[in-house]
């Protein structure tokens, strides 16, 4: 997450928001595309503005932004991205607070809207898949001193703060279900299914702190030693601990490849055994990073530098059924 | 004397990727309190549940739309 964020952090704008909005966001690479009532819906808004048009057969131009708007569909106002931009964003909130006051009261009152259930386009629609894990993903830029030593490294890109970039990760049902053994023993290896490893290794491991991360190819995995170990059991709980070392690279050699990664991983999962799921699912990257994968997985910082990637198990709350990035690509990335 | 503490959290040296290590750089690497600030909005993930809550409650949508959720890698 670029600081774009920072107009939305301003504690009036914060204000604005909870007393007058219900705010939304979206993955505008879905909504342009989707060929259901949602998207007619999203259309039916845009073209209300100066975005208006060229749809084309895949979505057409992208059309991210801040839109305000009735429940019925009529644009009150709408700006490019200003998420970063505390006062620009507070006017256009306080303009889109105000066209919406000066409706007929009729046309504002609770209930006035009838909103119909509707059928989701399965091409550009990501539930999580039935019974899935979604781990939480966070990766930020490190840096090291003179003695080696770790920590946050803050810098900006094109004049916006560079903060902890999230992502989530899905492991399946059958995938997590065969992490646990019905005979668990301290120290016995549990083999990581192989599409869960390609899909974090392919789709998860890849320094993205800004734009859009890309997907590595297969053959692009160069070295991927990762061992799952029981390491401790008792009648409630398994505990395991998962340790590595990655290397994904462009190319085969690491030391001229364009763009690369390596690293070390560690975690710690524990199983609960009663309830037959997992309760704890922490995992870390660390890795020296450099290059970028595509045109929107821009360079973050000249160089090789280290990356730090933490994974964990999510809550359940609404951002968890945020898809992953990859999962735009659904049947790759389920099968990478 | 908590800035002291903060900074000792935040720094490893050496071979530090190890099982005991894993909270403290899990804390080193997930945002910190002022970059979570935004999400004191009760941000919805769905449009259409959205324009469903905004009906009910008679208010307007505010929709951050961007290429990339912002919830995500947005």
């Amino acid at each position: 997450v670029l600081g774009r964020a920072l107009g939305f952090s301003d504690p009036e704008v914060i204000k604005i928001i909870k007393e007058n909005f219900i705010p939304v966001v979206g993955d505008d690479w879905y909504q342009r595309r989707r060929k259901d009532d949602v998207g007619k819906f999203f259309r039916s808004v845009v073209d209300q503005t100066w975005k208006a048009g060229k749809w084309g057969n895949n979505g057409g131009d992208n059309r991210q932004g801040i839109y305000c708007f009735t429940p019925s569909g009529r644009m009150l106002t709408e700006m490019k991205n200003v998420g970063n931009l505390p006062g620009e964003l507070k006017r256009l909130l306080q303009s889109g607070a105000a066209a919406w006051n000066r409706l007929p009261a009729e046309e504002r009152r609770p209930g006035a809207v009838t909103v119909a259930d509707v059928s989701f386009d399965p091409g550009f629609h990501r539930p999580v898949p039935a019974g899935a894990l979604v781990l939480r993903q966070y990766q930020r830029g490190l840096k090291r001193g003179p003695d080696g030593t770790l920590a946050a490294h803050d810098f900006s890109f094109k004049e916006a703060p560079v903060w902890a970039q999230r992502d989530r990760a899905w492991i399946l049902a059958d995938e997590w279900k065969a992490l646990i053994p019905a005979t668990p023993a301290v120290g016995a290896q549990v083999e990581l299914p192989a599409p869960l490893k390609r899909r974090l290794l392919r789709y998860h491991f890849v320094e993205a702190l800004v734009g859009e991360p890309g997907a590595w190819q297969p053959e692009q995995i160069r070295s991927d030693k990762l061992a799952l170990t029981v390491e401790g059991v008792s009648d409630s709980t398994i505990r395991y601990r998962l340790d590595g070392s990655v290397l994904l690279a462009t190319e085969p050699d690491p030391a001229t490849a364009r763009c690369g990664l390596q690293g070390k991983v560690t975690g710690i999962a524990t199983v609960d055994r009663a309830k037959g799921a997992f309760t704890r699912f922490d995992v870390v990257l660390i890795a020296e990073c450099w290059g970028a994968l595509n045109q929107h997985n821009a360079v973050s910082r000249e160089g090789r530098n280290p990356v730090g990637f933490a994974f964990e198990l999510g809550t359940g709350a609404a951002v968890d059924s945020v898809p992953p990035q990859g999962a735009r690509m659904l049947q790759p990335y389920l099968q990478p | 004397m908590n800035v002291i503490l903060l900074a000792a959290l935040l720094v490893f040296s050496g071979d530090e990727v190890k099982t005991e290590n894993l909270d403290r750089l899990k804390t080193l690497i997930k945002p910190r309190a002022e970059e979570t600030k935004w999400e004191e909005i009760p941000w919805r993930v769905d449009l259409w549940e959205a324009r469903r809550d905004a009906a009910k409650a008679g208010k307007p949508l505010l929709l951050w739309e961007m290429d990339g959720n912002p919830m995500g890698c947005g």
